[in-house]
């Protein structure tokens, strides 16, 4: 971005307020997808992973953007490396400190590149608790299906679950894009209705779930099962 | 301030809907981070709408990057820098009170050449200017020296530990205004090159202005002009000929 373009690099450099707000637009999505995914991280010299929840991204995309525009990072951009991973570079740090200042994790925890130091790609999205949110997250969206009319299951199948647009989706099944959109909403608002009344969202269904295996196997403990 | 006082489950809809505004999804956020079972609403929503969306509970929501960018923008623009007179009008600044420094602290000697610089008595540091392109091969500018319309500049700094952070600063009618701000590795003597080159434009003047010191914001201020207690701000003219 700033790389090829000359004027908008030293609009940055001395903090235009227009360019950084074209700059802010600009990398705001990227910033907001980087740390949703994930990130890969160093604590005593061990590598794992840490997830930004959808409760902390905000704060986290905040003070992104709050040093990317300070004037240590504009000054030290020097024009010539790209610069979407000088800004992901900064947002991975500041996510971490965000993280740090909750105590969500240790404070010796230091974001990790893209690349460690043994150059192994670091996927978040491979770990074993991100698996598990993306089976839960799948078989909620499964059950929920489950509950449709044919005409609603067609559209949701190949919006939802065959990955297709909204547009693409709502042509299938004969809609107009306004009518795609509409109906979009409407399946979304009547999912989430659904899991609360289901009392999924809120997190009892999960504790009923753990409750009933607590028991089970209080009762196989007691009679020598285990 | 505004309190959301409700739980979130009214919000259930809009959120799916994606009809909640930038304003209302923050309030939300922010009455979940200090309610434990909002929190766990909100977070299972979000996966859940980020899941129907996308197919994976990683990747944002819609309405999450549309709000978030939408109310922390005037967040992160509050805290960016006041519009500043333009970067001519500072490097302006800078190259006067670059030249009462220089006559302040170095007392009537020139710094044309990098070499005066080098054991007079201050702190080590060196700025060397180069000239190239152009068919013609990259050659050292001496005191005096001049370059081409169609040349590019190229600069070698050296520092102390004690001044290893500069600034470099290129203003002048022959050039685009540019800069750069890095930490100095090498010692006067044993220059290393700086990433920086100034493609010399039309004929006219280039002044180039290195400030070393201990820190990158002295060195920054320095570079603006400031008074900064031991920084040294070296500063060379190229004349740059059709």
């Amino acid at each position: 971005m700033l790389e090829r373009n000359r004027a908008m690099l030293e609009g940055y450099r001395r903090g235009d307020r227009a360019t950084l707000e074209a700059v802010y637009r600009h990398l705001s999505p990227l910033v907001l997808r980087t740390l949703s995914f994930g990130l890969g991280v160093r604590s005593k010299g061990a590598r794992g992973t840490v997830q930004v929840s959808p409760l902390d991204l905000d704060a986290a995309h905040q003070e992104t953007f709050v040093r990317v525009f300070g004037e240590s990072a504009r000054l030290h951009y020097d024009g010539l490396k790209p610069f979407e991973p000088y800004v992901l570079a900064i947002a991975r740090s500041a996510a971490i400190d965000v993280l740090r200042a909750q105590g969500k994790v240790h404070s010796e925890t230091i974001a990790l590149g893209d690349l460690d130091d043994d150059q192994t790609p670091v996927d978040p999205g491979a770990s074993p608790e991100t698996l598990a949110m993306q089976a839960e997250a799948e078989a909620v969206v499964r059950g929920f299906l489950a509950t449709l009319s044919p005409n609603d299951l067609r559209f949701a199948t190949a919006r939802f679950i065959d990955g297709h647009s909204q547009e693409s989706a709502g042509a299938l099944c004969g809609l107009s894009r306004q009518e795609a959109r509409t109906k979009e909403s409407k399946l979304k608002a009547a999912c989430l209705s659904h899991l609360s009344q289901q009392g999924f969202l809120d997190g009892a269904a999960a504790r009923a779930l753990l409750a009933v295996l607590v028991v089970v196997l209080w009762v196989r403990g007691n009679h020598g099962l285990l | 301030m505004v309190f959301f006082e409700r739980h979130i489950d009214r919000e259930l809809g809009a959120l799916g809907g994606g009809a909640l505004p930038p304003r209302r999804f923050r309030q939300v956020v922010r009455h979940s981070r200090n309610c434990h079972r909002c929190a766990a609403l909100f977070e299972r929503s979000i996966r859940v709408l980020r899941q129907l969306e996308n197919r994976s509970p990683l990747v944002p929501a819609q309405i999450e990057l549309d709000a978030i960018a939408a109310y922390n923008l005037p967040l992160v623009m509050g805290a960016a820098p006041r519009s500043r007179r333009s970067w001519s009008l500072g490097l302006l600044g800078l190259a006067v009170a670059s030249t009462l420094a220089v006559l302040v602290w170095w007392r009537g000697q020139s710094v044309e050449d990098e070499f005066a610089i080098r054991g007079a008595g201050g702190p080590a540091v060196a700025l060397r200017v180069f000239c190239g392109g152009r068919g013609a091969p990259l050659g050292e500018l001496g005191a005096g020296g001049h370059c081409a319309v169609g040349q590019s500049l190229a600069f070698a700094v050296g520092a102390v530990p004690t001044h290893a952070q500069a600034a470099l600063a290129v203003s002048g009618d022959a050039a685009a205004a540019a800069g750069a701000q890095f930490e100095v590795k090498a010692v006067a003597g044993a220059e290393e090159p700086v990433a920086l080159t100034v493609p010399l434009e039309r004929a006219g003047t280039v002044e180039v202005s290195a400030a070393f010191a201990a820190d990158p914001v002295s060195a920054a201020a320095a570079a603006r002009g400031e008074k900064v207690a031991g920084a040294v701000v070296l500063r060379r003219t190229v004349k740059v000929v059709p």
